[in-house]
């Protein structure tokens, strides 16, 4: 006689297994996500020291006396540069995190905030010291293709035209007062929306070529 | 949803490895070969194998079998080259010409049927060899009444190019889980290369089914609906032929593969039916949980690609001549942001333990595992090709297209 196979036996030890390596996959997961959550928050943290140590320097200078504007240009482009790769990480970020959907839109909020003081920032230099920026308000919608079309349109456009500065915002982002009022007062409607050099509102995808030119 | 996906297959996927993995480990009844041996008739139905028949036929001359026990009987099923000829050289075979013409393997069988005069009878394709030891240890199966058929190990002669070399991947794994499969009692396949049956129990049963085109497959999951085993003998090797371009494979697997939906389904009875144990209970719910993964994988990585490529030539339009500034390496810090530790975690453990089954399965067949072209393209494109097979197969069965052999 053929010996009978326990074979649920098995089966249950295989579910077992898989459980225990699941779960601790998602433990270590969960734990490496924490590490990059805090150095995000430690990179935000430098990010508002260094936009706060920039605003006491200009008061500074501006008191005791000083060139405001040769101190300004190298500070705020480096400053934008930190910003667009903490977007970057966030970006990534966003497109491998399963769970933790409050911290995320915790460190969101963060960037958004950090974004429109940068943009604040750029502007306020634009006009007291002549500088010839071209800086972009970029409101998307996480969920469309057209946003996302408009997104590389934006990253090539920063390589052919490197004193170029895009501030991008999640236009279905409702968390914040502060963005809410930048959407008031640019009367953002739609997806992919574009803020240029706080004149040009462009309410629909564009591509490279078209956009060149507006910025011109 | 991707990743979801992904997620719920691994899941999946690292599950039936560990299963596997304790079946291996399992010690199964030992068989000992008799000294009494029963009469086997071998059936080898034949169209247009002028080119292989002789080496198929001299290979059972040469089993290591008492000759006034083994009757041969080739069918010439409507033959259109001289394989007629060819076979009539041989005195001690039985030739008989199928009479009723393009009704396919199973009909060339049945006709073979009515010439066996044998306690139990072998099917060996055309194109196919037998060691000179594979029948007697494959009779010792026998011994239990309960078991229908016994099947071989089949491995592929002188592969020699990409396709043959891939098979040759591919058999070395599927003869390995048939083999684990008859350890655990629900193997449910009888291949053409030499799989032998009881000839009073298949007579009883009807023969083999005529409007089937994966006929094996049918009897093999009759035998399990009338609760008959079906065992493998993993010493008993046979050696066959397999497709040697991408249309003669396509074709083959399509069929193979729609076979197995059209039977799966003849026989759904038996799905979750405690009557029919492991093999009701895990290996057809295994079977139909397997082909609904490579189903949801098809759709899911078929979205994918459209999509990418719609986006592809969408930035290609926005862009025109600056599309390459696209093309972003990223820092080692954003790679390490992007690893999903989540799925990346189970998914290597399960590459690991696939990676030891393939070892296991090479060991047991007495192959050596070599880094070549064939292993790359077998875990990398032949996947999608496989997926594509199974894709196909499902549709041609949903539209009801014509099954033809």
């Amino acid at each position: 006689m053929v010996k009978e196979i326990n074979y649920k036996k098995f089966l249950l030890i295989s579910l077992g297994f898989s459980v225990i390596i699941f779960t601790a996959g998602l433990l270590l997961g969960i734990s490496l996500d924490t590490t990059k959550v805090n150095d995000l928050v430690v990179n935000i943290n430098q990010n508002e020291l260094n936009i706060e140590s920039y605003n006491i320097e200009k008061e500074f200078l501006a008191t005791f006396g000083g060139d405001v504007c040769s101190l300004s240009g190298p500070r705020v482009e480096a400053l934008s540069e930190e910003v667009g790769k903490i977007g970057r990480l966030l970006d990534k970020y966003e497109t491998t995190n399963l769970f933790e959907e409050n911290e995320f839109n915790y460190l969101k909020r963060k960037y958004f905030l950090l974004e429109i003081k940068a943009y604040s920032l750029f502007t306020t230099l634009k006009k007291e010291c002549n500088y010839n920026y071209t800086t972009i308000l970029f409101f998307y919608d996480i969920n469309e293709g057209n946003s996302l079309a408009q997104g590389n349109v934006l990253d090539a456009l920063i390589k052919i035209k490197p004193n170029t500065h895009i501030f991008s915002f999640d236009k279905s982002f409702k968390d914040d007062p502060t963005l809410e009022t930048l959407k008031i007062h640019y009367d953002i409607n739609t997806s992919p929306t574009l803020i240029i050099n706080d004149k040009t509102k462009q309410e629909s995808l564009i591509n490279l070529d078209d956009l060149i030119e507006l910025t011109n | 949803m991707i990743e979801l996906t992904l997620w719920i297959s691994s899941f999946f996927a690292l599950m039936i490895s560990i299963f596997w993995i304790q079946v291996i480990y399992y010690k199964e009844n030992k068989y000992n070969i008799n000294d009494k041996l029963p009469k086997v008739s071998i059936l080898i139905p034949a169209y247009n194998e002028e080119k292989n028949i002789s080496k198929s036929i001299r290979s059972i001359l040469n089993l290591n079998y008492p000759k006034d026990k083994l009757e041969i009987i080739v069918i010439n099923d409507n033959s259109t080259d001289n394989t007629f000829k060819v076979v009539k050289k041989f005195k001690q075979v039985i030739l008989v010409n199928n009479k009723h013409k393009g009704l396919g393997k199973a009909s060339a069988l049945n006709t073979g049927l009515k010439y066996v005069t044998g306690e139990f009878f072998a099917v060996l394709d055309a194109d196919s060899e037998v060691h000179p030891d594979s029948l007697k240890r494959i009779i010792s199966y026998f011994d239990d009444p309960k078991t229908g058929s016994v099947i071989s190990s089949i491995k592929i002669r002188n592969p020699q190019n990409i396709y043959h070399h891939i098979q040759r991947l591919e058999y070395i794994l599927s003869t390995f889980i048939r083999k684990l499969m008859s350890k655990i009692d629900t193997l449910h396949i009888t291949p053409g290369v030499l799989s032998v049956y009881r000839t009073n129990l298949i007579k009883k049963l009807h023969g083999f089914d005529e409007n089937n085109i994966t006929e094996d497959l049918e009897i093999a999951l009759r035998l399990r609906a009338n609760n008959y085993s079906v065992k493998m003998s993993p010493y008993s090797i046979t050696y066959t032929k397999v497709p040697s371009n991408f249309k003669e494979l396509w074709n083959q697997r399509i069929r193979w593969f729609r076979g197995f939906i059209f039977n799966n389904l003849k026989y759904k009875t038996m799905f979750m039916n405690k009557k029919y144990g492991a093999m009701g209970r895990f290996q057809l719910p295994l079977n139909a949980l397997t082909f609904i993964t490579i189903i949801v994988l098809f759709v899911v990585i078929s979205y994918s690609v459209i999509t990418w490529l719609y986006n592809a030539f969408f930035n290609l339009f926005l862009l025109k001549n600056n599309f390459i500034y696209l093309f972003n390496f990223p820092s080692i810090r954003e790679l390490l942001v992007n690893i999903n530790v989540k799925l990346l975690f189970p998914s290597s453990i399960s590459l690991l333990l696939s990676y030891f089954l393939l070892s296991k399965a090479h060991k047991s067949m007495n192959e050596k595992i070599t880094i070549n072209p064939a292993i790359l393209i077998y875990f990398t494109v032949y996947p999608l090709l496989r997926t594509l097979h199974w894709a196909t197969a499902f549709y041609k069965e949903v539209i009801r297209n014509k099954r033809k052999w």
